[in-house]
């Protein structure tokens, strides 16, 4: 079976949606002042849903919205039935902003005074829920945590549910906030056990849209490989390009890599920042024929899909 | 869709009702149940929300609650399946665990501190950052293959059995750690009071007059393996993962969709996936969180679509240990299979017209080889688990009576059993 990516949805620091991606990848970081945070901006999502219906969702979900129309719209099936598209949405600390809100309201007002739109806004899988509602998705759902290994995980599991049949698309994507929770731990990272990254920090979400079909359009790329683990990473051969990030070292690899952190900020989501932008590199043609996005984590844990152009 | 078969070599289980799957399913039988005031933390509420606490358990220091319950429930799960952490590392062993509290940044002192402008100390970050159920169980039992930690609310455990089943099926893996875990604490059980779906007392699945849900806390493990491994190691299977089916309801954050069209599907799903009919399902361990929402929904889809077949909660002996909750529930029903009967659905008393469905009110004897355990989740998940004694192939060699195929499911009251008269049948599923 072949999978493949029909389309891409990014917002980040960047800006939003493929081109501006696409431009900054050109355009490489920016020159000058080192950038203290790469942050998204979510507002582009009135053009997609009317802004009566964003009411219930927090900055978080709308940018996992933002990410998943864009990647539907890209794709050109945004107007289909979504009654068998799956849902995977991966976060490496979920709601921070929402959840502090919601630890707010049980300071300012006690116990009793606990919000319930914030406490169900503050569940990690509240995205999914949105989007599901939204878009009519009535497939799978799934919300997976992983910290920096997040994204390759849930890109495993949207390939099994093709490769099984259990759908034929399948919106896969990560998010992740700068919220003041998580600023407050890159201010302080010198003192967690283990360091968040080198930065900038940075916040987004990414988002494909991946297909069984035979009778989809065009893709921007085939998926070739998508395994996560622990120990040595397989071999990236035979892509003739390696993305990198995570917080650990791949090991000796004989390939070109690069680090694209610094276009989109480094946050748990970025593997998922990584996966567009070699979407896109793959359909632009004239690098690689495949690309490897390799995630490594300090404990040792791998993160690895590999993509090879139409 | 393929037809599944994934061998369950092992269970491991820590809920209110005991300490390890013995001892739950022994109090359940014995209707042992005690829903009580928090005793870790407390609430400033007027009324005492009742919780289902584990007694007498203490975990490392540098390690959330959650994780210190999903390791004792994997020991106990190893144990069973006679493996080590030697003969893991030499396999492609992965984990694939759900949760709801052991993924969250909610600590609370943490955050008072934060938002009284002082410099919180890092520890509770890390212990949280170091807590992530899946990578606990990696890092524990040096794990190599893959690793999830799934955060699907309610369906978390369901969900991560049937994922996990699913590398094997796959040959992602040689053997999977799958289950679910989760802790009690202020600010969950403050949000559920929040929604109003919190009961103040014991809880009462699918009666009449429920209020509500009861918290509880616990963890659960299933080890999965390949055949080829469990025929190699010349190990025996427990059970099976016999299909797995889930959806969404895309109709409300918090809310099932009063149709349950999501939920049929999902058990149509998971039923497909295993290859049986309605008339084959021995029992189903129903989510039952004793809301009016959620039993009413589900009472009305066991009705429609599994007609007749004997149906219970166990959520009255554990309460609602959240992403735990599919995990802690495959292993009852599991071990309810294996013992050929089932528990009374605990504070069920009065049935309730709207529901169209009644649940077990005692002891019960089921004959059958499969049985289904669902769960249903806030963000409209549906995740349904078919869990049977045989695979397809055939009977496990230790069972005498009945086979997948072709046996019938039927049910008599233990204690007409017990009483030496005929055994009077309550059901036998849907002809």
């Amino acid at each position: 079976m072949r999978i493949t990516v029909q389309g891409v949805g990014v917002v980040g620091g960047f800006g939003c949606g493929v081109q501006d991606l696409a431009r900054a990848l050109g355009a490489g970081p920016a020159v000058g002042e080192p950038v203290a945070a790469l942050r998204a901006d979510p507002s582009p999502l009135d053009r997609f849903v009317p802004r009566r219906n964003q009411r219930r969702l927090d900055p978080f979900s709308r940018m996992a919205a933002l990410a998943a129309y864009l990647a539907l719209e890209d794709a050109d099936v945004l107007a289909e039935d979504h009654g068998r598209l799956g849902v995977v949405v991966a976060s490496g600390y979920g709601a921070t902003g929402t959840t502090l809100a919601l630890i707010d309201s049980i300071i300012e007002g006690g116990d009793a005074c606990t919000s319930p739109i914030h406490f169900a806004g503050s569940l990690h899988n509240a995205p999914a829920a949105h989007l599901s509602i939204l878009l009519g998705a009535k497939g799978p759902s799934l919300t997976v945590s992983q910290f920096e290994l997040s994204a390759p995980s849930a890109l495993m599991a949207a390939r099994l549910w093709l490769e099984q049949g259990r759908v034929d698309r399948v919106l896969v994507g990560a998010v992740d906030e700068l919220s003041g929770l998580i600023s407050y731990l890159w201010d302080r990272q010198g003192e967690l056990e283990r360091p968040l990254g080198p930065g900038p920090r940075g916040e987004g979400a990414a988002f494909l849209l991946l297909s069984s079909r035979e009778d989809a359009g065009e893709p921007y790329c085939i998926l070739e490989q998508a395994v996560t683990g622990r120990g040595p990473a397989p071999g990236l051969a035979p892509a003739g390009l390696a993305l990198l990030s995570g917080s650990g070292e791949p090991g000796v690899t004989d390939l070109p890599t690069r680090r694209l952190t610094p276009v989109y900020g480094c946050m748990p989501a970025a593997p998922a920042f990584d996966l567009a932008a070699a979407a896109i590199l793959l359909k632009q043609g004239d690098g690689p024929e495949r690309i490897a996005c390799l995630t490594c984590t300090g404990e040792g844990e791998f993160g690895l899909a590999r993509l090879k152009g139409w | 869709m393929t037809a599944m078969a994934v061998p369950i070599s092992g269970l491991g289980c820590i809920s209110a009702a005991g300490p390890d799957l013995d001892a739950c399913m022994a109090s359940m039988f014995r209707g042992d149940r005690a829903p009580a005031a928090p005793r870790r933390f407390s609430t400033s509420h007027p009324l005492c929300y009742p919780v289902f606490e584990v007694p007498d358990f203490e975990g490392p220091a540098g390690l959330l609650r959650t994780a210190a319950l999903l390791l004792a429930a994997a020991r106990e799960a190893l144990a069973d399946a006679g493996l080590d952490r030697e003969r893991l590392a030499s396999l492609r062993a992965g984990a694939c665990i759900g949760t709801t509290v052991g993924s969250a940044m909610n600590d609370e002192a943490f955050c008072r501190e934060l938002r009284a402008g002082r410099s919180p100390a890092m520890a509770p970050m890390d212990r949280i950052r170091s807590s992530n159920p899946a990578a606990v169980l990696a890092r524990a039992f040096g794990l190599t293959g893959p690793c999830q930690t799934i955060v699907n609310a309610c369906s978390s455990g369901t969900d991560a059995v049937g994922l996990g089943a699913s590398w094997i099926e796959a040959g992602l893996c040689d053997l999977v750690l799958a289950g679910g875990a989760d802790e009690l604490g202020r600010i969950t059980c403050n949000g559920f009071i929040s929604m109003r779906i919190s009961a103040p007392g014991p809880c009462r699945p699918f009666d009449r007059d429920r209020e509500g849900l009861n918290l509880g806390e616990g963890a659960a493990v299933l080890v999965l393996e390949a055949p080829e491994l469990l025929r190699r190691r010349r190990a025996r299977a427990r059970s099976f993962v016999l299909g797995y089916g889930s959806s969404c309801d895309a109709y409300h954050p918090t809310a099932p969709s009063p149709d349950g069209a999501g939920l049929d599907r999902a058990i149509q799903e998971a039923m497909a996936a295993a290859g049986i009919q309605a008339s084959q399902v021995a029992f189903v361990n129903a989510h039952g969180t004793a809301t009016p929402d959620n039993d009413r929904v589900e009472g009305r889809v066991l009705a429609a679509t599994l007609p007749g077949v004997p149906f219970l909660s166990t959520k009255g002996f554990t309460g609602h240990t959240l992403g735990a909750a599919g995990a802690i529930e495959a292993a009852f029903t599991v071990a309810c299979l294996e013992q050929g009967r089932i528990p009374a659905c605990a504070g069920f008393k009065t049935p309730d017209p709207d529901l169209g469905a009644v649940p077990v009110t005692e002891n019960t004897i089921i004959r059958g080889t499969v049985a289904l355990s669902q769960s249903l989740a806030f963000g409209g998940n549906n995740a349904v688990l078919a869990l049977g004694l045989d695979s397809p192939s055939g009977p496990r060699p230790d069972r005498e009576w009945g086979s997948l195929r072709g046996s019938h499911a039927c049910v008599r009251s233990e204690r007409s059993t017990e009483q030496g008269g005929p055994p009077s049948v309550i059901s036998g599923g849907r002809p």
